[in-house]
Protein backbone atom coordinates (compact mmCIF):
# COMPACT_ATOMS: atom_id res chain seq x y z
CA UNK A 1 0.00 0.00 0.00
CA UNK A 2 2.90 2.57 0.93
CA UNK A 3 6.29 2.43 -0.63
CA UNK A 4 9.34 4.32 -0.24
CA UNK A 5 12.24 3.89 -2.10
CA UNK A 6 15.33 5.55 -1.31
CA UNK A 7 13.84 8.63 0.34
CA UNK A 8 16.53 11.28 1.04
CA UNK A 9 15.76 14.39 3.14
CA UNK A 10 17.63 17.26 4.43
CA UNK A 11 17.32 20.74 6.04
CA UNK A 12 20.37 22.70 4.62
CA UNK A 13 23.41 20.55 5.06
CA UNK A 14 22.08 18.51 7.77
CA UNK A 15 20.84 15.12 6.42
CA UNK A 16 17.72 13.83 8.40
CA UNK A 17 16.81 10.81 5.85
CA UNK A 18 19.75 9.37 3.94
CA UNK A 19 17.99 6.47 1.31
CA UNK A 20 15.24 5.37 3.09
CA UNK A 21 13.23 2.29 1.88
CA UNK A 22 10.34 0.80 3.53
CA UNK A 23 6.53 -0.23 2.58
CA UNK A 24 3.50 -0.52 4.85
CA UNK A 25 1.09 -3.08 3.28
CA UNK A 26 -2.85 -3.45 3.57
CA UNK A 27 -3.49 -3.67 7.38
CA UNK A 28 -0.42 -3.93 8.74
CA UNK A 29 0.86 -2.25 11.58
CA UNK A 30 4.14 -0.92 11.53
CA UNK A 31 6.80 0.80 13.80
CA UNK A 32 9.61 2.45 12.76
CA UNK A 33 11.79 2.80 16.57
CA UNK A 34 15.22 4.58 16.76
CA UNK A 35 16.45 7.28 18.84
CA UNK A 36 15.93 10.62 18.93
CA UNK A 37 16.90 12.62 16.17
CA UNK A 38 17.12 9.55 13.93
CA UNK A 39 15.10 11.10 11.48
CA UNK A 40 11.46 9.21 12.19
CA UNK A 41 9.86 12.70 12.45
CA UNK A 42 11.31 13.70 9.35
CA UNK A 43 10.17 10.34 7.84
CA UNK A 44 6.30 10.92 8.84
CA UNK A 45 7.29 14.65 7.71
CA UNK A 46 7.88 13.66 4.40
CA UNK A 47 5.43 11.19 3.77
CA UNK A 48 2.58 13.44 4.38
CA UNK A 49 4.12 15.99 2.30
CA UNK A 50 5.50 18.83 5.10
CA UNK A 51 8.89 18.93 4.52
CA UNK A 52 9.48 18.07 0.68
CA UNK A 53 12.05 15.53 -0.19
CA UNK A 54 15.68 15.74 -2.14
CA UNK A 55 15.71 12.34 -3.30
CA UNK A 56 13.99 9.18 -3.21
CA UNK A 57 10.15 8.00 -4.58
CA UNK A 58 6.70 7.77 -2.87
CA UNK A 59 4.23 5.76 -3.68
CA UNK A 60 0.55 5.09 -2.33
CA UNK A 61 -1.55 2.58 -3.61
CA UNK A 62 0.08 2.39 -7.01
CA UNK A 63 0.46 6.05 -7.24
CA UNK A 64 3.66 7.93 -7.04
CA UNK A 65 2.92 11.35 -4.63
CA UNK A 66 6.28 12.12 -4.01
CA UNK A 67 5.51 16.07 -4.87
CA UNK A 68 2.16 15.68 -4.29
CA UNK A 69 1.06 18.84 -1.82
CA UNK A 70 -0.46 17.44 1.93
CA UNK A 71 -3.57 18.03 1.43
CA UNK A 72 -3.91 15.64 -1.66
CA UNK A 73 -2.46 12.89 0.17
CA UNK A 74 -5.50 13.19 2.47
CA UNK A 75 -7.60 13.18 -0.13
CA UNK A 76 -5.91 9.88 -1.18
CA UNK A 77 -6.29 8.63 2.29
CA UNK A 78 -3.24 8.99 4.66
CA UNK A 79 -3.36 10.89 7.96
CA UNK A 80 -1.26 12.26 10.34
CA UNK A 81 -1.05 12.44 13.76
CA UNK A 82 2.02 14.69 14.58
CA UNK A 83 3.96 14.98 17.45
CA UNK A 84 3.04 16.59 20.48
CA UNK A 85 -0.42 16.52 18.82
CA UNK A 86 -0.47 19.61 17.18
CA UNK A 87 -4.07 20.36 17.58
CA UNK A 88 -5.14 23.98 16.85
CA UNK A 89 -4.76 24.94 20.33
CA UNK A 90 -7.64 28.38 20.19
CA UNK A 91 -10.05 26.30 18.21
CA UNK A 92 -12.67 24.12 19.88
CA UNK A 93 -12.59 20.33 20.02
CA UNK A 94 -15.04 20.37 17.73
CA UNK A 95 -14.00 22.58 15.42
CA UNK A 96 -10.26 20.37 15.45
CA UNK A 97 -12.39 17.38 14.40
CA UNK A 98 -14.33 19.34 11.86
CA UNK A 99 -11.14 20.30 10.30
CA UNK A 100 -10.01 16.69 10.59
CA UNK A 101 -12.86 15.92 8.22
CA UNK A 102 -12.37 18.64 5.53
CA UNK A 103 -12.26 16.49 2.48
CA UNK A 104 -15.33 14.49 3.49
CA UNK A 105 -18.05 15.96 1.70
CA UNK A 106 -20.64 13.09 2.38
CA UNK A 107 -22.66 14.15 5.54
CA UNK A 108 -23.34 10.50 6.98
CA UNK A 109 -19.74 9.82 6.41
CA UNK A 110 -18.71 13.09 8.83
CA UNK A 111 -21.31 11.58 11.13
CA UNK A 112 -20.08 8.44 10.91
CA UNK A 113 -16.55 9.19 12.38
CA UNK A 114 -17.37 11.12 14.67
CA UNK A 115 -19.33 8.17 15.92
CA UNK A 116 -16.27 6.30 15.93
CA UNK A 117 -13.91 9.14 17.22
CA UNK A 118 -16.33 9.17 20.71
CA UNK A 119 -16.64 5.72 20.72
CA UNK A 120 -12.94 5.04 20.91
CA UNK A 121 -12.16 8.51 23.21
CA UNK A 122 -15.86 9.54 25.20
CA UNK A 123 -13.70 12.10 27.29
CA UNK A 124 -13.68 14.13 23.71
CA UNK A 125 -17.57 14.25 23.64
CA UNK A 126 -17.72 15.74 26.86
CA UNK A 127 -15.06 18.33 25.55
CA UNK A 128 -16.66 19.60 22.61
CA UNK A 129 -17.28 23.04 23.30
CA UNK A 130 -13.75 23.40 24.95
CA UNK A 131 -10.59 25.32 23.72
CA UNK A 132 -8.47 22.48 22.78
CA UNK A 133 -5.23 24.52 23.81
CA UNK A 134 -6.68 23.74 27.21
CA UNK A 135 -7.26 20.30 26.91
CA UNK A 136 -4.60 17.51 29.29
CA UNK A 137 -1.80 15.91 27.14
CA UNK A 138 -3.86 12.80 27.29
CA UNK A 139 -6.55 14.47 25.94
CA UNK A 140 -4.63 16.10 23.46
CA UNK A 141 -3.30 12.92 21.79
CA UNK A 142 -6.53 11.07 21.74
CA UNK A 143 -7.72 14.57 19.92
CA UNK A 144 -5.00 14.55 17.71
CA UNK A 145 -5.73 10.83 16.63
CA UNK A 146 -9.43 11.82 16.67
CA UNK A 147 -8.65 14.21 13.78
CA UNK A 148 -6.98 12.52 12.29
CA UNK A 149 -9.50 9.44 11.93
CA UNK A 150 -11.93 12.19 10.68
CA UNK A 151 -10.89 12.09 7.22
CA UNK A 152 -11.46 8.59 7.10
CA UNK A 153 -7.69 7.29 6.44
CA UNK A 154 -6.49 4.29 4.82
CA UNK A 155 -2.91 4.84 6.45
CA UNK A 156 -2.59 6.64 9.86
CA UNK A 157 0.69 7.90 10.44
CA UNK A 158 1.62 8.22 14.10
CA UNK A 159 4.24 9.61 15.29
CA UNK A 160 5.59 9.34 18.80
CA UNK A 161 2.42 8.95 20.30
CA UNK A 162 3.72 7.86 23.51
CA UNK A 163 5.92 10.88 24.62
CA UNK A 164 4.47 12.57 27.29
CA UNK A 165 1.69 10.82 28.05
CA UNK A 166 1.21 8.86 31.60
CA UNK A 167 2.72 5.90 31.08
CA UNK A 168 -0.70 3.88 32.01
CA UNK A 169 -2.03 5.74 28.81
CA UNK A 170 0.59 4.23 26.65
CA UNK A 171 -0.58 0.44 26.08
CA UNK A 172 -4.53 1.89 26.39
CA UNK A 173 -3.90 4.03 22.78
CA UNK A 174 -1.76 1.85 21.27
CA UNK A 175 -4.46 -0.58 22.30
CA UNK A 176 -7.13 1.71 20.20
CA UNK A 177 -4.27 2.21 16.87
CA UNK A 178 -4.64 -2.35 17.15
CA UNK A 179 -8.51 -1.63 17.18
CA UNK A 180 -8.62 0.46 13.80
CA UNK A 181 -6.80 -2.05 12.23
CA UNK A 182 -9.07 -4.83 13.03
CA UNK A 183 -12.15 -3.02 12.67
CA UNK A 184 -11.64 -0.38 9.89
CA UNK A 185 -8.81 -2.35 8.08
CA UNK A 186 -6.68 0.53 8.79
CA UNK A 187 -2.65 0.45 7.95
CA UNK A 188 -0.63 1.95 10.73
CA UNK A 189 2.94 3.51 10.58
CA UNK A 190 4.09 4.25 13.86
CA UNK A 191 7.23 6.38 14.70
CA UNK A 192 7.97 5.73 18.32
CA UNK A 193 11.01 6.23 20.66
CA UNK A 194 9.66 3.76 23.13
CA UNK A 195 10.74 0.17 21.42
CA UNK A 196 8.91 -1.90 24.28
CA UNK A 197 5.63 -0.59 23.71
CA UNK A 198 5.61 -0.30 20.27
CA UNK A 199 7.04 -3.69 19.55
CA UNK A 200 4.31 -5.38 21.85
CA UNK A 201 1.67 -4.40 19.53
CA UNK A 202 3.38 -4.29 15.63
CA UNK A 203 3.10 -6.51 13.05
CA UNK A 204 6.71 -5.50 11.78
CA UNK A 205 9.33 -2.81 12.32
CA UNK A 206 11.79 -0.81 11.02
CA UNK A 207 15.41 0.13 12.98
CA UNK A 208 16.41 4.28 12.01
CA UNK A 209 20.14 5.29 12.80
CA UNK A 210 21.44 8.35 11.63
CA UNK A 211 18.64 8.81 8.93
CA UNK A 212 19.03 4.92 7.53
CA UNK A 213 17.52 1.88 8.38
CA UNK A 214 20.05 -0.29 10.41
CA UNK A 215 17.64 -2.94 10.87
CA UNK A 216 14.51 -4.32 10.02
CA UNK A 217 11.88 -7.40 10.86
CA UNK A 218 9.19 -8.75 11.97
CA UNK A 219 7.99 -7.73 16.12
CA UNK A 220 9.25 -10.83 16.85
CA UNK A 221 12.87 -10.95 16.07
CA UNK A 222 13.21 -7.42 16.75
CA UNK A 223 12.13 -7.76 20.23
CA UNK A 224 15.09 -10.91 20.15
CA UNK A 225 17.49 -8.77 18.64
CA UNK A 226 20.75 -8.62 20.48
CA UNK A 227 21.60 -4.66 18.98
CA UNK A 228 17.60 -3.56 19.57
CA UNK A 229 17.64 -5.39 23.09
CA UNK A 230 20.19 -3.50 24.16
CA UNK A 231 19.87 0.03 22.17
CA UNK A 232 16.16 0.57 22.62
CA UNK A 233 14.86 -2.10 25.01
CA UNK A 234 17.64 -1.26 27.79
CA UNK A 235 17.91 -5.06 28.30
CA UNK B 1 -23.23 68.37 21.14
CA UNK B 2 -20.02 68.96 20.27
CA UNK B 3 -19.13 65.45 21.48
CA UNK B 4 -21.36 63.42 19.60
CA UNK B 5 -20.41 65.66 16.33
CA UNK B 6 -17.20 64.32 16.56
CA UNK B 7 -18.35 60.60 17.29
CA UNK B 8 -19.80 60.59 14.33
CA UNK B 9 -16.32 62.10 12.51
CA UNK B 10 -14.50 59.13 14.47
CA UNK B 11 -16.76 56.31 13.32
CA UNK B 12 -16.30 57.66 10.03
CA UNK B 13 -12.41 57.41 9.89
CA UNK B 14 -12.17 53.80 12.23
CA UNK B 15 -14.42 52.77 10.11
CA UNK B 16 -11.65 52.99 6.97
CA UNK B 17 -8.90 51.77 9.37
CA UNK B 18 -10.66 48.99 10.27
CA UNK B 19 -11.75 48.00 6.42
CA UNK B 20 -8.01 48.46 6.08
CA UNK B 21 -6.87 46.84 8.79
CA UNK B 22 -8.31 43.63 8.57
CA UNK B 23 -7.19 42.78 4.84
CA UNK B 24 -3.68 43.04 6.56
CA UNK B 25 -4.06 41.69 10.00
CA UNK B 26 -5.66 38.33 7.90
CA UNK B 27 -2.56 38.38 5.60
CA UNK B 28 -0.44 38.95 8.46
CA UNK B 29 -2.47 35.85 10.94
CA UNK B 30 -1.87 33.45 8.06
CA UNK B 31 1.57 34.60 6.50
CA UNK B 32 3.21 36.34 8.88
CA UNK B 33 3.91 38.60 5.76
CA UNK B 34 3.79 42.54 6.16
CA UNK B 35 1.84 43.09 3.30
CA UNK B 36 2.95 46.90 2.62
CA UNK B 37 1.24 47.02 -0.98
CA UNK B 38 -2.39 46.33 0.68
CA UNK B 39 -2.45 50.16 0.92
CA UNK B 40 -1.81 50.32 -3.23
CA UNK B 41 -4.81 48.29 -3.13
CA UNK B 42 -6.34 50.40 -1.33
CA UNK B 43 -5.84 53.11 -4.12
CA UNK B 44 -6.64 50.53 -6.59
CA UNK B 45 -10.12 50.40 -5.61
CA UNK B 46 -10.48 54.08 -5.80
CA UNK B 47 -9.33 54.06 -9.15
CA UNK B 48 -11.00 51.65 -10.44
CA UNK B 49 -13.85 53.21 -8.78
CA UNK B 50 -12.80 56.06 -10.43
CA UNK B 51 -13.23 55.25 -13.82
CA UNK B 52 -16.30 53.42 -13.35
CA UNK B 53 -18.05 56.89 -12.49
CA UNK B 54 -16.22 58.84 -14.55
CA UNK B 55 -17.11 56.70 -18.02
CA UNK B 56 -19.90 54.04 -17.34
CA UNK B 57 -21.84 55.33 -14.93
CA UNK B 58 -22.51 57.61 -11.67
CA UNK B 59 -23.83 55.07 -9.89
CA UNK B 60 -22.10 54.77 -6.67
CA UNK B 61 -23.04 50.79 -6.42
CA UNK B 62 -21.65 50.00 -9.74
CA UNK B 63 -18.48 51.63 -9.00
CA UNK B 64 -18.57 49.66 -5.46
CA UNK B 65 -18.62 46.51 -6.37
CA UNK B 66 -16.14 46.93 -9.81
CA UNK B 67 -14.01 48.64 -7.55
CA UNK B 68 -14.06 45.71 -4.71
CA UNK B 69 -13.91 42.86 -7.39
CA UNK B 70 -10.78 44.48 -9.01
CA UNK B 71 -9.12 45.11 -5.65
CA UNK B 72 -9.74 41.27 -4.54
CA UNK B 73 -8.16 39.55 -8.06
CA UNK B 74 -5.10 42.26 -7.31
CA UNK B 75 -4.72 41.22 -4.30
CA UNK B 76 -4.88 37.26 -5.31
CA UNK B 77 -2.36 38.41 -8.10
CA UNK B 78 0.05 39.66 -5.42
CA UNK B 79 0.01 36.79 -3.50
CA UNK B 80 -0.21 33.91 -6.66
CA UNK B 81 2.34 36.17 -8.77
CA UNK B 82 4.79 37.26 -5.96
CA UNK B 83 4.62 36.15 -2.11
CA UNK B 84 3.97 32.42 -3.13
CA UNK B 85 7.47 32.07 -4.57
CA UNK B 86 8.77 33.62 -1.54
CA UNK B 87 7.27 32.61 1.39
CA UNK B 88 10.08 30.31 2.35
CA UNK B 89 12.45 32.94 2.67
CA UNK B 90 13.12 35.39 5.68
CA UNK B 91 10.77 37.18 6.63
CA UNK B 92 12.88 40.38 5.51
CA UNK B 93 12.31 39.18 1.24
CA UNK B 94 8.48 39.36 1.08
CA UNK B 95 8.89 42.71 3.26
CA UNK B 96 11.84 44.13 0.67
CA UNK B 97 9.28 42.58 -2.41
CA UNK B 98 5.86 44.18 -0.91
CA UNK B 99 7.70 47.70 -0.36
CA UNK B 100 8.60 47.34 -3.80
CA UNK B 101 5.52 46.88 -5.23
CA UNK B 102 3.53 49.59 -3.52
CA UNK B 103 5.92 51.84 -4.74
CA UNK B 104 5.66 50.72 -8.41
CA UNK B 105 1.85 50.72 -7.66
CA UNK B 106 2.39 54.22 -6.88
CA UNK B 107 4.09 55.16 -9.68
CA UNK B 108 1.69 53.25 -12.17
CA UNK B 109 -1.42 55.45 -11.21
CA UNK B 110 1.00 58.58 -11.30
CA UNK B 111 1.94 57.45 -14.71
CA UNK B 112 -1.57 56.33 -16.35
CA UNK B 113 -3.91 58.86 -14.37
CA UNK B 114 -1.46 61.97 -13.60
CA UNK B 115 0.15 63.37 -10.87
CA UNK B 116 -3.01 65.36 -9.60
CA UNK B 117 -6.12 64.76 -7.68
CA UNK B 118 -9.01 63.69 -9.21
CA UNK B 119 -12.93 64.56 -8.16
CA UNK B 120 -15.04 62.01 -7.78
CA UNK B 121 -18.69 62.47 -8.90
CA UNK B 122 -20.10 59.84 -7.75
CA UNK B 123 -24.05 59.70 -7.14
CA UNK B 124 -26.32 58.37 -4.53
CA UNK B 125 -29.45 58.71 -3.10
CA UNK B 126 -28.52 58.19 1.18
CA UNK B 127 -30.70 59.62 3.85
CA UNK B 128 -29.33 62.22 6.09
CA UNK B 129 -29.62 61.85 9.69
CA UNK B 130 -30.02 65.50 11.36
CA UNK B 131 -31.04 65.10 15.08
CA UNK B 132 -30.56 68.36 17.50
CA UNK B 133 -27.55 66.71 18.60
CA UNK B 134 -25.63 65.81 15.48
CA UNK B 135 -25.86 65.68 11.70
CA UNK B 136 -24.97 62.49 9.90
CA UNK B 137 -24.66 63.77 6.02
CA UNK B 138 -25.09 60.59 3.58
CA UNK B 139 -21.71 59.99 3.40
CA UNK B 140 -20.82 59.24 6.62
CA UNK B 141 -23.88 57.26 7.07
CA UNK B 142 -22.63 55.32 3.90
CA UNK B 143 -19.77 54.57 5.52
CA UNK B 144 -20.67 53.56 8.73
CA UNK B 145 -23.80 51.46 7.65
CA UNK B 146 -21.71 49.71 5.04
CA UNK B 147 -18.94 48.84 7.19
CA UNK B 148 -21.28 47.41 10.22
CA UNK B 149 -22.62 45.16 6.97
CA UNK B 150 -18.94 44.16 5.99
CA UNK B 151 -18.16 43.24 9.43
CA UNK B 152 -21.08 41.33 10.16
CA UNK B 153 -20.54 39.18 6.76
CA UNK B 154 -16.64 38.95 8.06
CA UNK B 155 -17.88 37.43 11.17
CA UNK B 156 -20.45 35.00 9.43
CA UNK B 157 -17.89 34.09 7.11
CA UNK B 158 -15.14 33.03 10.11
CA UNK B 159 -17.57 31.76 12.28
CA UNK B 160 -19.87 29.81 10.37
CA UNK B 161 -18.62 28.69 6.85
CA UNK B 162 -15.82 26.06 5.96
CA UNK B 163 -13.54 28.43 4.94
CA UNK B 164 -13.63 30.61 7.48
CA UNK B 165 -12.58 27.72 10.05
CA UNK B 166 -9.79 26.69 7.61
CA UNK B 167 -8.44 30.15 7.93
CA UNK B 168 -8.63 30.39 11.97
CA UNK B 169 -6.56 26.54 11.24
CA UNK B 170 -4.16 28.35 8.70
CA UNK B 171 -3.63 31.06 11.35
CA UNK B 172 -2.79 28.73 13.89
CA UNK B 173 -0.75 26.34 12.44
CA UNK B 174 0.07 26.51 8.04
CA UNK B 175 1.33 23.48 7.72
CA UNK B 176 -0.96 21.28 10.05
CA UNK B 177 -3.80 23.08 8.34
CA UNK B 178 -2.82 21.39 4.95
CA UNK B 179 -2.07 18.32 6.88
CA UNK B 180 -5.97 17.97 7.93
CA UNK B 181 -6.68 18.26 4.30
CA UNK B 182 -7.17 22.27 3.59
CA UNK B 183 -5.93 23.00 0.30
CA UNK B 184 -4.02 25.66 1.47
CA UNK B 185 -3.18 27.81 -1.71
CA UNK B 186 -6.70 27.86 -2.45
CA UNK B 187 -7.64 28.80 0.95
CA UNK B 188 -4.98 31.41 1.00
CA UNK B 189 -5.56 33.17 -2.08
CA UNK B 190 -9.68 33.17 -0.99
CA UNK B 191 -7.93 35.09 2.41
CA UNK B 192 -6.43 38.00 -0.03
CA UNK B 193 -9.51 38.36 -2.33
CA UNK B 194 -11.51 39.08 0.84
CA UNK B 195 -9.01 41.17 2.48
CA UNK B 196 -7.84 43.09 -0.64
CA UNK B 197 -11.44 43.33 -1.31
CA UNK B 198 -12.09 44.49 1.64
CA UNK B 199 -9.47 47.39 1.47
CA UNK B 200 -10.58 48.31 -2.06
CA UNK B 201 -14.09 49.49 -0.71
CA UNK B 202 -12.29 51.27 1.88
CA UNK B 203 -10.36 53.27 -0.79
CA UNK B 204 -13.61 53.93 -2.61
CA UNK B 205 -15.54 55.20 0.36
CA UNK B 206 -12.97 57.56 1.36
CA UNK B 207 -12.17 58.77 -2.46
CA UNK B 208 -16.28 59.46 -2.17
CA UNK B 209 -16.00 61.32 1.46
CA UNK B 210 -13.04 63.37 0.78
CA UNK B 211 -14.41 63.59 -3.42
CA UNK B 212 -10.56 63.20 -4.15
CA UNK B 213 -8.14 60.65 -5.76
CA UNK B 214 -4.52 60.57 -6.17
CA UNK B 215 -1.54 58.45 -6.73
CA UNK B 216 -0.13 58.56 -2.87
CA UNK B 217 -3.68 58.71 -1.38
CA UNK B 218 -2.18 55.41 0.19
CA UNK B 219 1.02 56.45 1.96
CA UNK B 220 -0.45 57.63 5.27
CA UNK B 221 -3.22 54.74 5.51
CA UNK B 222 -0.45 52.49 5.12
CA UNK B 223 1.81 52.88 7.92
CA UNK B 224 -1.56 53.90 10.02
CA UNK B 225 -2.94 50.63 9.32
CA UNK B 226 -0.09 48.94 10.29
CA UNK B 227 -0.52 51.44 13.57
CA UNK B 228 -3.68 49.67 13.53
CA UNK B 229 -2.45 46.12 13.51
CA UNK B 230 0.21 46.18 15.87
CA UNK B 231 -2.15 48.24 18.27
CA UNK B 232 -4.75 45.12 17.44
CA UNK B 233 -2.54 42.55 18.24
CA UNK B 234 -0.90 41.05 14.62
CA UNK B 235 -3.87 39.07 13.28
CA UNK B 236 -6.47 39.70 15.57
CA UNK B 237 -9.80 41.12 13.70
CA UNK B 238 -11.79 41.88 16.57
CA UNK B 239 -8.55 43.48 17.97
CA UNK B 240 -8.27 45.40 14.49
CA UNK B 241 -11.48 46.91 14.29
CA UNK B 242 -11.15 47.97 17.74
CA UNK B 243 -8.00 49.45 17.55
CA UNK B 244 -9.17 51.23 13.97
CA UNK B 245 -12.03 53.01 16.11
CA UNK B 246 -9.89 53.86 18.83
CA UNK B 247 -7.19 55.51 16.89
CA UNK B 248 -9.89 57.47 14.99
CA UNK B 249 -11.56 58.68 18.46
CA UNK B 250 -7.89 59.63 19.68
CA UNK B 251 -6.97 61.69 16.43
CA UNK B 252 -10.33 63.10 15.83
CA UNK B 253 -10.61 64.37 19.88
CA UNK B 254 -7.46 65.65 19.90
CA UNK B 255 -7.23 66.49 16.52
CA UNK B 256 -10.57 69.34 17.90
CA UNK B 257 -8.73 70.40 20.81
CA UNK B 258 -7.39 74.10 19.62
CA UNK B 259 -4.40 74.12 21.83
CA UNK B 260 -3.44 70.73 20.40
CA UNK B 261 -0.78 71.67 17.59
CA UNK B 262 0.44 68.08 17.26
CA UNK B 263 0.02 66.95 13.53
CA UNK B 264 -2.63 64.61 13.51
CA UNK B 265 -1.24 61.70 11.37
CA UNK B 266 1.55 61.54 13.67
CA UNK B 267 -0.87 60.73 16.88
CA UNK B 268 -0.90 56.95 15.53
CA UNK B 269 2.51 57.16 16.51
CA UNK B 270 2.17 58.88 19.84
CA UNK B 271 -0.31 55.96 20.19
CA UNK B 272 1.71 53.23 19.36
CA UNK B 273 4.95 53.80 21.17
CA UNK B 274 2.34 54.77 24.62
CA UNK B 275 0.75 51.32 23.89
CA UNK B 276 3.69 49.30 23.62
CA UNK B 277 5.62 50.86 25.96
CA UNK B 278 3.03 48.52 28.58
CA UNK B 279 1.37 45.76 26.04
CA UNK B 280 4.20 44.68 23.33
CA UNK B 281 1.83 42.61 21.97
CA UNK B 282 -0.62 44.86 21.10
CA UNK B 283 -3.89 45.67 23.05
CA UNK B 284 -5.31 42.07 22.08
CA UNK B 285 -2.00 40.16 21.31
CA UNK B 286 -1.55 36.79 22.18
CA UNK B 287 1.18 35.83 20.76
Amino acid sequence: MLRVEGLRVAYGKIVALDGVSLGVGERELVAVIGANGAGKSSLLSALMGLVEPRGGAISFRGREITRFPSWERVRLGIALVPEGGRIFPDLSVEQNLRLGGYTIGRGEELSENLELVFSLFPVLKERLGQRAGTLSGGERQMLAIGRALMASPRLLLVDEVSMGLMPKLIPEILGTLVRLREERGMSVLLAEQNAREALQVVDRGYVLKNGRIALEGTAAELRENAEVKAAYLGL
Amino acid sequence: MEFLQQLVFALVLGSSYALIAIGLTMVYGILKILHVAHAGIYTLGAYVGLLVVTHLTHNFWVALIAGMVASGLAGVLIYRGVYYYILRRSRIVPLIVSIGIFAAMNEFYRLVFGPYQHAFPAKLAFPMVITPYFVITPKQLLIIALTAVFLLVLYFVFNRTKVGLAWQACSQDLAMAGAVGVPVDRAVALNFLLGSALAGAAGILMAFYRNEVYPTMGNVVAYKAFVVVVLGGFGSIRGSVIAGLLLALVETFLGSLEWFEFPRDAIAFLLLIFVLMFRPKGLFGRL
